[in-house]
């Protein structure tokens, strides 16, 4: 399979939405999604030794619907997470490897003049696929990150005035490198802000890199990955996501955490609505793969920080750089430890 | 693109939604609010306080005292502000107010037993132990109204600071703890006596306490403020039904007999009791019983004889100064007596006039230099045993009757400016036109011949119980009376014929009895006395008895041998001390151990209410945290029953935090029970857990926890914990401490 394929492009004009069709069949059950989930974090560890959060984050993410923006030193393996991750489920994959020339065009797709036809075509490009790999994001010109950006947002490519959907799921796993380099674009603080979370990888242990010296011998461990979850078995994990409960309790929280970083002393911009929506959202997935149905404090304690913290701008350094995430993580975990837990719709008593 | 086009409005969009640092000027107008605040609720309480203490002066006489207990409550309640506005800290406005307060208790009661006079060393506690001793002993020998000892004053300090010092620097936190001194200041007077306290008093310490709770409050709604309102004043009435054991010891120590600063107000009380009790036994060298004298009330003023107030600090009872007036021409014998003093408390000190030497006593006494009455500030007459020598004079007639004018000072003579017609009218028809010596015979013979009839009963039901010139005229026109009236009646009389006089208040002289085997005499408490003296020239004070049917003729008053058999031949010689009636007009009249009915009860003023009310007062402040804590825990157990989750956490999460857990509530529950489990055990927690994480987070009708739950895990967590710390959790827990804002500083307001 080519990194570069574009397999079940949506190429309807229409923006119909892939959901309601699938809304007849049944929903599985807690326990079903639980064995897929894990099967789905087993399978990624298979090739991913020792980042078991890492992979819980990842596919959290996943199931919430968001988009993960993995940042971290080159050679840590963050393709390899976003590769494997795609594999593990049975769906449409794309890689997008991110340069300076790359047009905008190159993402979303072009329309071409069919001389047989004697009308302009849609060329699909590889943004249509249920998960897009973006190695290097900032790499690319704003034009063209925007360009991609538009799409996680929207949900749909619009090119020459036609509106495309994209496919049902649908998620962007960029990667970035967070020390400054010739030829890079940061992303601007809004368009971070369309990634649910952020993740580092973290160099492996001692013991997880020597064993991966030792299976790197024996060929690509990406190779032997085969799925485990179908994509319609995807879209039901979803739904039950959706599903999960969540108390005003735990709104409260979320939105008093949101609102702590508005007013941080530390911090010169806070979280956004979009940021609290997003932070309810993973906490929803995570709870669920927790297998719990409802959305417990704990949940938007452990997602906070990569939920949040790369919205946030710290007051002081004007660089966001690997030292400014820290800090930014260090503060954002400073402001949920600082933020009271409401118990139930009564309050704290 | 143009940068300033570009970034202009950028700047303009993002400012909402950043709010990049806390706004100064904001946080500024915050803090100063939150400083006015502070001010007007310290101010709203100082003033209920002032008012509060201002309801004790049914108790205490004059606005000396209110104005050294203001001060008192003054100084540290502005150390406390100060502290507060200044400090980061919430422990510091508390140091500061307790700072200050223990300076100006120092400062001011114990000065010269300290350091620079400011600093407390252990003699300053040995100073403040002494004051609050005398300020106990004061209170129980005082009559109420009382006077302001500097005893009393310092336990009035003491309540004041207290109610300062440990509130004040809460009342930010919890302004309702105003009531508790508030409400313990207001019910001294109720409980001392029923019927006493007077209600505005109430009303004004009420307006201000309502108005301090709703500082910052302005939506409070009305119901909230009636219901407060309600409380307090029912509050306030109910809380003197916790003093039973005052009003028990008020009781019982009507047994004794009280001397406060004026004994004569008490007398006719002291008379009616029906308990007698024995005052004083003494032996005497002397040819017969002894008028022992307690006070010298010199200075009328048309209503009341108040003793003269100027004692002469710095004197020594063991040597007495001459008599007033005595000449040496004037024939006198010295006798020695031994005095017992009995069940009689208070500051003055029975002694025969003139006494010219007392020794034997405790504590520290005093002569008058007028009156040479003995009297202490601190100690106590009560069980007192001491030697006495004392002259008996014995002018003969010349002297008598030289009729010298009289050189004295004017208040012997004064006179109110309005007084009734009729009593001088009476007064020179009586004494006449005879000598000085003539007239005061003449007083005397009008008052025991006869037309006027002793009782202790009539002048109080005939309304005019006293010694004021109204009473003075009533009692002309009654003719009948106790020894008060008949001794006012003849001193003011007298004045009004231009002889100087002045009332003494001490005991007849009793019964003869056999004191350890010595012929002696047993003075009771129905001996008690009111005489008048007179001034001559030339010869002092003498004593007369215008009393039909108390006491004795003095010697000199027949050396005319004026028409009256009966004299005795020496004062005192009175065996039976069954007076011989001289009044067959009133052959029921009551003598001084009339059994009376309990309708005038005797008014002794007990330390009981004041300690008790500063006992507790203090229990009240030790338990109130646990109180509190338990008032805390049930209102959440019944909630926990009615199925609320949070309820159960917080308490949880409360007895966690009692028992030295860090339980922030920025933990949760998963969180804070994980940590538990480790200690307590998996198994309570994680049902605990599972029930609050349900009943909390997860849909509505969920599982939800029982009480039981609750209460094993409270067990589990106590358990873990050593006493110590468990008896800080039931007492002092730190979960309502936090509560109340005494870990940290409180945010700024909004």
């Amino acid at each position: 399979m080519s990194d570069y394929s574009v397999a079940n492009a949506g190429g309807s004009g229409t923006g119909t939405h892939a959901n309601s069709e699938q809304a007849p069949t049944a929903p599985i059950s807690t326990a079903e999604f639980l064995l897929d989930a894990r099967a789905v974090i087993a399978a990624i560890e298979t090739v991913i030794d020792g980042k078991r959060s890492v992979i819980e984050t990842a596919v959290t993410v996943l199931l919430a619907e968001g988009h993960l923006l993995m940042e971290d030193v080159p050679g840590v393996g963050k393709t390899m997470l976003a590769r494997a991750l795609a594999r593990s489920v049975d769906c449409s994959v794309s890689r997008i490897q991110f340069t300076p020339d790359l047009l905008p065009a190159d993402i979303t797709g072009v329309s071409i003049y069919n001389q047989a036809e004697r009308e302009f075509e849609f060329k699909p490009g590889p943004v249509f696929a249920n998960i897009v790999i973006g190695d290097e994001i900032n790499r690319a010109s704003p034009k063209t990150q925007s360009a991609l950006l538009e799409s996680m947002e929207e949900r749909q490519v619009t090119v020459d005035g036609a509106s495309y959907a994209l496919p049902e799921p649908f998620t962007v796993i960029a990667t970035q490198n967070p020390i400054e380099m010739e030829g890079t674009y940061a992303l601007p603080e809004a368009q971070r802000d369309r990634f649910m979370a952020r993740i580092s990888m973290g160099y492996p242990d001692q013991a997880a890199e020597a064993a991966m010296l030792r299976t790197r011998e024996t060929g690509s461990p990406l190779d032997r990955l085969a799925p485990v979850v179908t994509l319609d078995r995807l879209r039901k994990m979803v739904d039950t996501v959706r599903a999960v409960f969540v108390s005003p309790a735990v709104e409260q929280y979320a939105v008093a955490i949101a609102a702590a970083t508005r007013t941080d002393r530390e911090l010169r911009l806070g979280a956004s609505p979009r940021a609290t929506l997003q932070l309810v959202r993973a906490s929803k997935a995570r709870a669920a793969l927790d297998g719990r149905d409802f959305v417990l404090p704990d949940d938007i304690d452990a997602l906070a920080v990569p939920v949040l913290a790369h919205r946030l701008i710290p007051s002081r350094s004007s660089a966001s750089g690997a030292l400014g995430g820290e800090a930014l993580a260090d503060i954002t975990s400073r402001i949920v430890a600082a933020t009271p837990v409401p118990l139930g719709a009564s309050g704290a008593v | 693109m143009v940068l300033a086009d570009s970034t202009a409005p950028a700047t303009a969009g993002r400012v909402p939604a950043r709010q990049p640092y806390r706004d100064p000027t904001r946080a500024n107008r915050a803090r100063a609010l939150q400083n006015t605040r502070t001010w007007a609720r310290l101010a709203l309480f100082t003033v209920a306080l002032l008012v509060a203490f201002g309801s004790l002066s049914t108790l205490i006489d004059g606005v000396v005292w209110w104005i050294a207990s203001a001060l008192t409550i003054v100084l540290p309640v502005l150390a406390i502000g100060i502290a507060t506005q200044l400090g980061r800290r919430s422990w510091q406005p508390f140091v500061a107010g307790f700072g200050v307060a223990v300076v100006s208790l120092t400062f001011g009661y114990a000065r010269d037993a300290a350091l620079f006079g400011i600093i407390p060393t252990f003699d300053t506690l040995g100073r403040w132990g002494e004051l609050v001793n005398a300020g106990i002993l004061s209170i129980t020998t005082q009559r109420i109204p009382a006077e302001a000892t500097e005893g009393i004053l310092f336990l009035l300090a003491i309540l004041a600071v207290v109610s300062v010092v440990f509130i004040a620097p809460a009342l930010d936190r919890v302004p309702a703890v105003a009531a508790l001194p508030l409400l313990v200041v207001l019910d001294i007077p109720v409980a001392v006596r029923a019927g006493i306290a007077e209600p505005h008093w109430f009303v004004f310490v009420v307006i201000a306490y309502l108005a301090l709770l709703r500082i910052g409050r302005r939506r409070m709604p009305l119901t909230s403020v009636l219901g407060t309102a309600a409380v307090v004043v029912v509050g306030s009435l109910l809380l003197p039904a916790a003093f039973p054991p005052a009003r028990e010891v008020v009781n019982d120590a009507n047994t004794g007999v009280g001397t406060g600063l004026n004994p004569l107000i008490d007398l006719g009380d002291d008379l009616r009791r029906d308990d007698t009790v024995t005052a004083v036994t003494y032996v005497t060298d002397a040819p017969g019983g002894l008028y022992l004298r307690l006070a010298t009330l010199d200075e009328f003023n048309g209503i009341n004889w108040e003793p003269d107030s100027s004692t002469d600090p710095d004197n020594d009872v063991a040597e007495f100064p001459p008599p007033d007036g005595l000449t040496d021409e004037v024939p006198r014998a010295a006798y020695s007596a031994t005095i017992q003093v009995g069940d009689v408390g208070g500051r003055w000190l029975p002694l025969p006039y003139p006494a010219t030497s007392v020794q034997g006593l405790e504590g520290d006494w005093r002569w008058e230099p007028d009156g040479l009455a003995v009297r202490s500030s601190g100690a106590d007459a009560r069980g007192q045993e001491y030697d006495v020598t004392f002259l008996d004079i014995q002018p003969d007639l010349a002297q008598l009757t030289a009729d010298l004018e009289p050189d004295v000072p004017s208040r012997y003579l004064a006179l109110p400016n309005e007084m009734p017609e009729v009593i001088a009218q009476t007064a020179e028809q009586v004494a006449g036109t005879g000598s000085t010596y003539q007239k005061a015979i003449a007083l005397q013979e009008f008052f025991t011949s006869g037309d006027f009839d002793y009782s202790v009963d009539a002048p109080v039901d005939e309304g005019y119980d006293g010694t004021g010139v109204g009473v003075i005229e009533r009692f002309l026109e009654v003719r009948s009376g106790y020894c008060v009236h008949f001794a006012s009646a003849m001193a003011v009389m007298a004045r009004t014929v231009g002889i100087p006089s002045r009332i003494v208040v001490g005991f007849q002289p009793g019964e003869a009895e056999d004191i350890d085997g010595v012929p002696g005499f047993t003075v009771s408490s129905a001996d008690l006395h009111a005489w008048p003296e007179l001034y001559f020239e030339g010869i002092g004070w003498l004593r007369f008895e215008p009393t039909p049917g108390r006491g004795s003729f003095p010697d000199y008053s027949s050396i005319e041998a004026i028409d009256d058999p009966t004299t005795p031949e020496f004062e005192g010689v009175n065996p039976s001390a069954v007076p011989v009636d001289p009044s067959p007009a009133a052959p029921n009249l009551p003598d001084e151990e009339t059994v009376v009915d309990g309708t005038i009860t005797v008014e002794e003023q007990n330390p009981a209410p004041i300690i008790t009310a500063i006992a507790v007062f203090a229990l009240a402040l030790l338990l109130t945290p646990a109180g509190v804590r338990v008032l805390v825990r049930l209102r959440r157990m019944r909630r926990v029953r009615a199925g609320d989750a949070a309820a159960a956490w917080a308490e949880i999460r409360d007895t966690a935090h009692d028992h030295d857990w860090v339980a922030p509530d920025s933990e949760t529950p998963r969180q804070l029970g994980t940590r538990l489990a480790i200690v307590v055990g998996h198994e309570p927690v994680a049902r605990l857990q599972d029930g609050v994480e349900s009943a909390a987070y997860d849909r509505p009708g969920s599982l939800t926890m029982t009480v039981d739950d609750v209460a094993e895990l409270r067990h589990a967590i106590a358990s873990a914990a050593p006493l110590g710390v468990r008896l800080r959790a039931t007492f002092l827990p730190p979960s309502l401490m936090a509560r109340a804002g005494f870990g940290s500083k409180p945010p700024p307001v909004e």
